[in-house]
């Protein structure tokens, strides 16, 4: 994690946003910090019936049914098994007007960055491994480059991206 | 005052009018059942005049004016100068139903009936007391020629005279429209700038009007804020120009002037004392607001939005939350202790704080809770209107009106109960002519009875009509291929039919001598209730429908069943039973899925495994046999395990409705346990055929 104080510098000199960033095979993603409620160790989920692939399930958050979607599968990578680093991000979306709460499970939370709108590139011309719809864009944050998702495409659970658009990562 | 402020302003006004509306309706109908207290009088009549204040406070200009006809009316009923009479009552329910209309169309539209009835009110007002030209419309007065007179008319408005939406200068710039007129203010209640409040109204006024206008017309003006005001009207004589109000009672006038003016002045503190004691069984009276007859989509919202809730169950949480805060820091105190853990006392502790927890749940429950009479009110209208319509002599009997249950279930079961009602009058009663001739009593009865029966709740509708003729219902069946000519159903069975999809039609009812009108769409609202309607009906005595609703949506009582390693719960009020799989014959019939014997019929079987795509496997050892909506089946699990109650949650707050789920719950481990839609696998494929 990057020092707190080197952070608190960094956003009194420039107003820009926070984000979350969590790394996911073998990349780095961000998330608005705004929308991050809080982060739950993995913890079993039950199965919901008709639903699509990357939805693992419901849990019990403090009273609140909440699913649960697994990037990897989301994003088409590669199964891995959960081990203890495995978070779940538990964000809010607003979707058709209504807030909802939904956990995303990735490989491990790595750092807090703070990025203004004007250094995130849009993603037409640079690729990653993940579907073009679910990024927003790239941003560089310590001398390497993070994805920033668009997460309501991502919670969206009936919306599936074009595979045809998938590109291979240029860093 | 802004617009947004103006806006809820306006959605109170609506729904408190929604209460005036239904304290007046239920009321005439009380008068018209020969009750003509003085009491109810009064009740009827303040109900109409705060629908006329506030519709015209809000610029709801012609409901305000048809009110105010129903009101010189109902004023003429009041002092007794007239008798109530059967026509003057329907004429007032008349105008009352374009009122209702008028409010839900938020002004927007004026009523094609409006002033037709308005013509009506005013012939009827004249008819009774032709030489009272005083209590007639004031828009347009009288033509004969009023001699011109000096009035003093001394304003004084409440501090909170503005904050209820009313303006002071509009009232005198009526006045001023009178006559001439010379208006002083007098401001020594002003208070010095820094207890200054622009809220609040701190001048008064007095006005001297010279004009050709009577005591009346000026009081008309100030009638709609007479509760947050005093207004003197004191007639002068020409020299007799005072304006100093200490004088006031110096001023001569004449003693007719004098005795009417002492009236106004104190009829607003009497009328607020009167208000307050009603203030509690209108609280209840809210009930029908909910469901307006012919609700605009606006209306039903905002109806939806709010709760009223008596003190009484209020304060019983409250003491509820203050034991829970006790026993909660008398546990942190046991915890804080030094020494090894106290386990006896920490036991009894615990089992308090089991007991308060349970309670809380009960009372918040209760809070959603409402009597049965909120939804009932509207019916007595209903059956009346109905009745006159068909010359039918009905009489409603309403028993058990104050059973509770949850608002929405209340608020959704009100439709369906309402069509229930008018069948029952429309199609199941006789007319007086038939009934002479079957030796039975010329007043049909239509009985409405309501009670608690192991967690639900039971709403009976019975008459004494002519009943089912079973024989026509199974051919119209036939016809219309919902039974196949050769199977053979026993009487309660060609009775449900009538509930099928497809049976009822508009034109049955004409041929059937039954019921038919959306009987399914009633059975469908009921199902998707969680509750059941049952038909029972003798040919020529008589019908009873039978409903059974769950007193609340939030809670069930559960079975617990495992299949494929995961938990699952089946509301265990249509669960029939549970059957070893071995121990009945089953066999898979090619693509349509597999069916089973129980008793001696043949029923789909549904696997769980497949319809939710579990890990593939054989079908459960285990067969729920489940009942919905009259139709059987039987679900394939692998275990079957505990009872417990649960409560509801809904798996679209956070994520969509998944087709066989109706929500999930979480157990005692935190877990979350899916809840199975027992109607979702119902195959509604007719009746079950016996083997």
């Amino acid at each position: 994690m990057q020092d707190s104080t080197n952070l608190a510098d960094q956003a009194a000199a420039d107003p820009a946003s926070q984000y979350l960033t969590f790394v996911l095979d073998t990349e780095e993603y961000a998330i608005d910090i705004l929308r991050v409620q809080e982060i739950k160790s993995w913890s079993p989920v039950t199965p919901v019936p008709r639903a699509p692939d990357h939805l693992l399930g419901v849990i019990n958050l403090r009273g609140a049914i909440v699913p649960v979607i697994d990037l990897r599968r989301r994003f088409h990578l590669e199964e891995t098994t959960f081990t203890n680093k495995t978070a779940v991000i538990i964000v809010r979306s607003s979707h058709d007007q209504a807030e909802k709460v939904i956990g995303l499970v990735v490989d491990a939370v790595a750092e807090v960055y703070n990025f203004s709108a004007t250094q995130i590139q849009s993603s037409a011309n640079i690729g990653s491994s993940v579907d073009v719809d679910f990024v927003l864009g790239l941003a560089k944050a310590d001398e390497k480059l993070v994805i920033v998702l668009n997460l309501e495409k991502i919670v969206d659970t009936n919306f599936e991206p074009d595979d045809a658009l998938e590109v291979v990562a240029s860093e | 005052m802004d617009e947004l402020d103006l806006e809820e302003l306006k959605t109170m006004f609506l729904e408190e009018c929604r209460e005036h509306v239904d304290t007046l309706e239920r009321g005439l109908l009380e008068m018209a059942q020969a009750d003509q207290s003085a009491d109810l009088l009064n009740e009827v009549f303040r109900a109409a005049h705060s629908i006329k204040g506030g519709g015209a406070t809000f610029g709801f200009a012609d409901l305000a004016e048809l009110t105010h006809h129903m009101e010189t009316l109902l004023d003429q009923m009041r002092s007794g100068e007239r008798a109530v009479s059967d026509e003057d009552i329907e004429l007032l329910l008349e105008s009352l139903d374009v009122v209702r209309e008028l409010m839900e169309s938020l002004g927007n539209e004026d009523h094609p009936n409006r002033t037709a009835l308005q013509a009506r009110l005013e012939e009827a007002v004249g008819s009774a007391e032709p030489a009272a030209p005083a209590a007639a419309d004031t828009a347009e007065p009288e033509p004969e020629a009023l001699a011109t007179q000096t009035w003093q008319v001394i304003f004084e408005p409440k501090l909170e005279l503005m904050q209820r939406g009313n303006d002071p200068l509009l009232m005198l710039r009526e006045l001023a429209r009178l006559g001439d007129i010379s208006v002083t203010p007098m401001l020594q209640h002003l208070p010095d700038w820094n207890g200054f409040d622009p809220k609040c109204c701190y001048v008064s006024w007095i006005a001297i009007l010279k004009g050709a206008v009577d005591e009346a017309t000026i009081a008309e003006i100030f009638e709609w804020v007479e509760f947050d005001c005093t207004v003197t009207i004191l007639a002068m004589a020409e020299e007799d120009c005072v304006s100093e109000m200490a004088e006031q009672s110096d001023a001569e006038p004449d003693t007719k002037a004098a005795a009417e003016t002492a009236e106004p002045v104190a009829q607003p503190e009497a009328v607020a004392k009167e208000a307050a004691a009603d203030a509690a069984p209108k609280a209840e009276a809210k009930a029908a607001a909910a469901p307006p007859a012919k609700a605009a989509a606006s209306g039903g919202a905002s109806s939806e939005a709010s709760i009223r809730v008596s003190t009484d169950k209020i304060d019983e949480l409250i003491n509820l939350v203050g034991e829970l805060v006790i026993n909660q820091s008398m546990l942190s105190g046991l915890s804080a202790a030094d020494g090894p853990l106290d386990a006896e006392q920490l036991r009894e502790r615990l089992s308090e704080l089991e007991r308060n927890t349970r309670q809380l749940q009960e009372g918040v429950m209760r809070v959603r809770m409402l009597p049965l009479s909120m939804g009932f009110g509207r019916l007595p209208r209903l059956v009346r209107d109905l009745s006159r319509k068909l010359d039918k002599a009905v009489d409603l009997v309403v028993e058990g009106a104050d059973t509770e249950i949850d608002k929405t279930v209340l608020e959704q079961m009100m439709d369906p109960l309402v069509h229930l009602v008018r069948n029952a009058v429309d199609h199941g009663l006789e007319t007086r002519a038939e009934r002479a001739e079957t030796n039975k009593r010329e007043t049909g009865e239509l009985r409405l009875s309501a009670y608690h029966r192991s967690g639900s709740v039971v709403i009976e509708i019975a008459d004494d009509g002519k009943g089912i003729d079973p024989e026509r219902i199974l051919n119209k069946a036939i016809e219309r291929g919902i039974v196949r000519p050769d199977e053979s159903l026993s009487e309660n069975e060609i009775h449900r039919l009538i509930f099928a999809p497809g049976f009822s039609t508009a034109e049955v009812v004409s041929d059937v001598s039954g019921r038919g009108v959306g009987m399914d769409v009633v059975r469908r609202n009921i199902m998707e209730l969680g509750g059941q309607v049952d038909i029972e009906s003798s040919f020529g005595s008589g019908t009873k429908v039978t409903i059974r609703l769950p007193l609340t949506l939030a809670i069930l009582d559960g079975q617990l069943v495992s299949c494929a390693e995961q938990t699952f719960v089946i509301p265990l009020a249509s669960i029939i039973e549970t059957l070893e799989s071995s121990q009945c014959k089953v066999s898979g019939i090619a693509k349509s899925g597999s069916v089973f014997q129980f008793r001696d019929e043949y029923l789909p079987l549904i696997d769980l495994r497949s319809e939710f795509e579990l890990e593939q496997s054989e079908a459960g050892p285990l067969i729920v046999v489940i009942e919905s909506h009259g139709l059987l089946y039987g679900l394939a699990i692998d275990r079957v395990l505990g009872q417990q109650q649960i409560v509801i949650k809904a798996l679209e707050d956070n994520y969509q409705a998944v087709d066989g789920i109706s929500g999930a719950t979480i157990m005692s481990d935190g877990s979350v346990a899916l809840i199975i839609d027992p109607t979702a696998f119902a195959q509604p494929t007719g009746l079950s055929s016996a083997a």
